[in-house]
């Protein structure tokens, strides 16, 4: 599907390096005001919610975008869609500017770009059948069905035809899931951005859901953004990692590059405080403790973002400290490795998966 | 202590806190729900036993019995009984109970923002935390306040005493719970999934937070979770429940190492691993979970189970030891379980 050879821009994609990325997004901005006053609102302040990120995703590949709550990762999802105006920055989907596009222009487009939820109870409508809600989603879109679309989308799901008639308080948490994601894979969309889609599983169905996300990969060639905090499941379905701290790209790479041979303070911190389901393993490995809280994104600290709780920053020395006080260190690649980028003056390989 | 706890904590050595035979049952529209369906289990001073299981297994319903707060009716309690240093704490009066609750088994809850009361400021429940329980006034009980906050790692505890749970980050809100849950120095903690709703930075805070207060206070620890991670890190012993019922109960290592249960099996094998590298597909359990109100005849896991044979109809499987030790499982192909499990490792 991705046409033309022109050389890829960026230097961030893995496979494919001749081919135009299928999602391309270059210095994403989205800020929310805030506002005060009762009768005449002025603008005081502005939640930096995501600064200034840019990530390419070539087509049939999944880029998982990793970070605590409220790191901007589902913002900078939604900004990509356009479910939310980006303040600026620029998105192309297979090489169309998605970001400049009319209300009906992007309409259109939308079937070409779809998300998948979190929370299926919440955005299936209680009130609607199955066989409705999916139904909806041909005639908004303008898309034609046939008899057999609804039985031969549930099938793709793994779910039974008899279904179809059936309200969503009627399934289970798994089964909602697969008509989430029926009803994104509807119109035969290029892209999906999927918005933690097992986070609310039971661990014996989240391996049900994530084969199938990867089954339907696999036959349909879909590109996935995948927004997650479980690491482990991210280990498992991603083919390249972006982890993000108030808003930004702090480190990026390949899968295993990343989890093997992390470069910047924050990733290690955050993959030493997953736990591993190994009880001798653990016993080994030291976790590193972040203190405190992710800082108000209305106001950020100076310099490096995750100064505040760095464990590094501690360690250094006055000079040394300063530079981080005082400028934003770039991300720029580490390891010698090209593809791996880190957002670190001192960054530096810690093992952390293991030791 | 208070003269609240009226229980010899000096008495033979009984375990700390004894669950024997319980059973929740729930009378509903659909049928009798077998929420907690003959469960036993034991934990000591300074020891960590984990019940782990999915959602509607009964994990938290035996927790939630042991301090009370299952209301009957609905509940009927058809046999059981919790024993604290070997006396009977459902055959006590309410009010001896309520002594007890909160002073020697405390809890803490999955979601702060709900346990915690919106218009009090959190300096003030935990105080009165304090004076339900002991005899001071309430210039000592907010004292201990502040003790307590600044013991669970809140900076500036002082400023943090007089302000509301919403100024509370979720990290701090679940410390503020730990400071209510320890303000009467309990001997027993239950933690139903205490994590559940935090980022994993704030998790390594939180567990380092209980493994502290844990070796400082030699209190025994009950961690309810369906997180197999934190079970591997944290717990001494594990019991896996399935449907309302204890189907496999050991160490940490044996429930790692050697699981006896196909449905113990079944969860590890499911599981994605953050340190190996990809493998090819993982292997879900199919299915899903029970309805308990409608649970299978025989052993309840049989319709999911990869292991399954006419042999696990006749009769629900009941717990037998398969190391001649204290590792037991209810499951009539653990032979074969041990035998999928050591080819699962070779590879």
């Amino acid at each position: 599907m991705s046409q033309g050879s022109e050389p890829q821009q960026g230097g961030v994609g893995v496979a494919e390096p001749n081919h135009r990325p299928m999602l391309e997004v270059d210095d994403l901005v989205k800020h929310f005001p805030i506002r005060s006053g009762v009768f005449i609102k002025r603008t005081v302040g502005e939640v930096k919610a995501v600064d200034g990120v840019s990530l390419h995703v070539h087509k049939g590949q999944t880029v998982a975008l990793v970070g605590e709550s409220g790191c901007g990762k589902s913002t900078t999802a939604r900004a990509i869609l356009r479910l939310l105006e980006p303040t600026s920055g620029r998105v192309a989907l297979d090489g169309v500017d998605i970001t400049g596009m009319g209300k009906e222009e992007l309409r259109k487009t939308r079937r070409e770009m779809q998300i998948v939820f979190q929370d299926p109870y919440a955005s299936l409508n209680p009130r609607m059948t199955i066989r409705q809600i999916l139904t909806e989603k041909y005639q908004l879109l303008g898309s034609k069905m046939t008899k057999s679309t609804i039985s031969d989308l549930l099938d793709t799901v793994g779910l039974a035809e008899e279904y179809a008639d059936r309200y969503p308080h009627e399934f289970s948490g798994g089964q909602r899931q697969r008509i989430g994601i029926a009803r994104a894979i509807a119109l035969n969309p290029k892209f999906i951005v999927l918005d933690e889609p097992v986070s609310a599983l039971d661990v014996s169905i989240q391996a049900q859901i994530v084969n199938l996300l990867e089954d339907l990969q696999d036959e349909l060639g879909l590109t996935y953004l995948f927004i997650a905090h479980d690491l482990s499941v991210v280990r498992h379905i991603a083919d390249r990692v972006a982890v993000m701290y108030l808003g930004a790209v702090v480190e990026i790479a390949d899968r295993d590059e990343l989890f093997d041979r992390p470069h910047h303070p924050y990733t290690q911190a955050l993959i030493s405080a997953v736990p591993i389901p190994d009880p001798r393993l653990e016993r080994q490995r030291e976790r590193i403790v972040l203190r405190g809280d992710v800082p108000n994104p209305a106001n950020p600290p100076s310099g490096c973002r995750f100064r505040t709780r760095c464990w590094k920053f501690e360690q250094l020395s006055e000079s040394d400290a300063r530079r981080c006080i005082e400028e934003p260190p770039p991300l720029v690649q580490v390891g010698g490795n090209s593809g791996h980028d880190a957002a670190c003056h001192y960054a530096s390989l810690r093992e952390v998966v293991r030791a | 202590m208070s003269s609240a706890a009226e229980i010899d904590l000096e008495g033979p050595p009984a375990p700390l806190l004894e669950v024997r035979d319980l059973r929740v049952h729930f009378k509903t529209d659909y049928g009798v729900v077998k929420a907690v369906d003959g469960v036993s289990w034991h934990v000591n001073e300074g020891e960590t036993l984990a019940i782990v299981g999915e959602s509607g297994s009964g994990k938290s319903v035996s927790a939630m019995t042991i301090l009370g707060l299952v209301p009957a009716p609905p509940a009927t309690f058809p046999t059981g009984d919790v024993f604290l240093r070997g006396r009977s704490l459902l055959k006590m009066p309410e009010k001896q109970q309520r002594k007890l609750r909160g002073s020697q088994i405390a809890m803490i809850f999955q979601d702060p923002l709900t346990a915690l009361n919106p218009v009090f400021k959190v300096g003030d429940q935990i105080a009165e935390m304090v004076r339900v329980h002991q005899d001071v006034s309430k210039h000592t009980a907010k004292k201990r306040a502040l003790d307590l906050l600044g013991e669970v790692g809140i900076p500036n505890p002082a400023v943090r005493l007089n302000q509301y749970p919403h100024e509370f980050s979720g990290g701090m809100r679940q410390r503020a719970m730990i400071a209510m849950a320890l303000a009467n120095d309990p001997h027993v903690l239950l933690a139903d999934e205490p994590t559940t709703a935090l980022d994993v930075t704030v998790q390594a805070q939180i567990m380092a937070l209980l493994e502290k207060l844990q070796d400082d206070r030699n209190t025994a620890i009950v961690l309810i979770t369906h997180d197999l991670g934190v079970v591997a890190s944290y717990a001494d012993r594990i019991n896996v429940m399935y449907a309302g019922k204890i189907v496999e109960t050991g160490t940490a290592d044996e429930i790692f190492y050697q699981p006896r249960h196909a449905y113990t099996f079944g969860l590890l094998s499911s599981l994605p691993r953050m340190d190996q590298r990809r493998q090819e597909r993982l292997v879900p359990i199919k299915g899903l979970p029970p309805s308990l109100a409608n649970v299978p005849k025989g052993c309840p896991f049989h319709p999911r189970c990869a292991f399954a044979s006419d042999q696990c109809l006749p009769e629900v499987p009941q717990l037998r030891s398969v190391d001649g030790n204290g590792h037991l499982a209810a499951c009539v192909h653990s032979d074969r379980v041990a035998m999928a499990h050591e080819e699962r490792v070779v590879q």
